[in-house]
């Protein structure tokens, strides 16, 4: 190896995962001579420390307020009907009321399916001491699919305001517990719009 | 109640692909097993909105998506919040701020630098404008906090001092850091989880690294290597705004902060 000729990005790799490990001769000389391949070593070394030791991320809520301002309220009536209804794979809504049990007061289940991705749905009802909530979480398809925080799910119900959560790092979403009989959710996720509608 | 169940426009090509993933067992539990059958196939296609049209974020400049958030793409929007959440936040932690607080100038840059996005004369200097935003408003509640601690006559030593140096070492840390980070964020998969493990501590086993990425063992080794080769790549033109971001003082940011 000459001065001349940078350094490997597998040399780079290692002296940035082991510190110990320090420039040998020529490594030294070119290091000190390269400005170069000292900034990618000093961004390898970044790396491996933001791998290992991740800056601490706001409150879910904190990042879900800022999110919301980018949002624009969709018009249910008008928009409704160019939206892609999502097919519902399993309900135990109506399992329940078959087995006779008050669907009020029990947690209920529901699997959804949109393009590339499942959608499970789990809605906490109203009760003592808990308000109520909806937990929803958005399992792509394809292995290895990204950007799962691309995107938010608004709920509509008649006579309330509109709610919008955004989706989580793991495509997860939070929102309060419908209390109307029909709601719908429309979740947009990597540019694609799709709704869960519950009537 | 049940899910309705209408007919809609034909559907595409690919979305037909995406309908027919093969059956897959439980996911979550026992209730949520699939059962074939139940619900009726929808046509299900992409929302014909600009939204769809949009590049993936990972290939967007900032000037890009800072002119997609001007005209109010709610995606755009997203991809500067996610690309600089941990930047704006580490900051005000380097500083000296508590995680509330910290949160607090978070959503108080933010907030600022959606009011000001018509008004940023350097789109391109958008993290050198949001850095500036970040250290100021954090110093001003610094200031806020030792107000209040005076008032109530605590001791001054253990307030956090507003003209005490700020940090600056630590905000290019981190700021290095989240560069280095957003350059390996930008890559697509296989290779961000191929870099993610080799720059771990704790040593993934390749039989299950290539499992988790559905890849032949033997093919890691080199798939590693061009996934180093494009995140240099990523470094390099990270490395180059980084100096292009030093010559311009982000003016929005000293206005609208």
């Amino acid at each position: 190896m000459t001065t001349r000729r940078h350094l490997s990005d597998a040399l780079l790799v290692v002296l940035a995962r082991r510190p110990e490990r320090e420039p040998r001769g020529r490594e030294a000389g070119h290091l000190e001579a390269c400005g170069r391949c000292r900034s990618l070593l000093s961004g390898f070394r970044a790396l491996r420390a933001s791998v290992n030791d991740p800056a601490p991320a706001p409150a879910r809520s904190a990042l879900a307020a800022v999110l919301a301002l980018g949002e624009s309220r969709p018009s249910d009536r008008r928009d409704a009907p160019r939206v892609p209804v999502a097919r519902l794979v399993y309900d135990t809504g109506p399992a329940q009321m078959a087995q006779g049990l008050r669907a009020g007061t029990e947690t209920r289940e529901q699997l959804w399916r949109i393009p590339g991705a499942d959608v499970d749905v789990r809605i906490q009802p109203k009760g003592l001491g808990s308000p109520g909530v909806m937990h929803g979480q958005l399992f792509p398809l394809a292995r290895g699919a990204t950007a799962l925080a691309d995107g938010g799910v608004w709920l509509f119900q008649r006579g309330r305001r509109a709610v919008w959560a955004p989706l989580g790092d793991d495509g997860e979403f939070e929102l309060p517990a419908p209390s109307a009989q029909r709601w719908t959710l429309w979740l947009e996720w990597r540019g694609v719009r799709v709704r869960l509608d519950v009537r | 109640m049940m899910a309705t169940l209408w007919p809609v426009a034909p559907p595409a090509l690919d979305v037909l692909l995406c309908l027919n993933p093969p059956a897959s067992t439980v996911r979550r539990g026992p209730v949520l097993q699939r059962i074939r059958g139940m619900g009726r196939s929808h046509a299900l296609e992409k929302a014909p909105t600009r939204m769809a049209r949009i590049r993936e974020s990972h290939t967007w400049t900032d000037e890009e998506v800072l002119r997609a958030c001007r005209e109010g793409q709610a995606r755009a929007w997203r991809e500067i919040v996610h690309r600089y959440t941990r930047l704006v936040h580490g900051i005000a932690r380097a500083m000296g701020l508590q995680s509330d607080d910290a949160d607090e100038v978070f959503q108080l840059t933010f907030t600022t630098l959606f009011r000001s996005l018509a008004r940023l004369r350097q789109p391109d200097r958008i993290e050198a404008w949001l850095v500036t935003a970040s250290r100021r408003a954090t110093l001003r509640l610094l200031r806020e906090r030792r107000r209040h601690l005076r008032l109530a006559e605590r001791h001054a030593a253990s307030a956090p001092e507003a003209s005490a140096p700020p940090a600056d070492e630590r905000i290019e840390t981190v700021r290095e850091r989240e560069r280095a980070a957003r350059a390996l964020r930008s890559l697509a998969e296989p290779c961000r989880t191929l870099l993610t493990a080799l720059f771990a501590d704790h040593r993934i086993p390749y039989r299950e690294l290539a499992s988790r990425l559905g890849l032949a063992v033997g093919s890691l080794g080199a798939q590693r290597a061009r996934c180093l080769q494009r995140l240099r790549r990523r470094l390099v033109i990270e490395m180059a705004s980084e100096r292009d971001g030093r010559v311009g003082a982000p003016a929005g940011a000293r206005r609208g902060s």
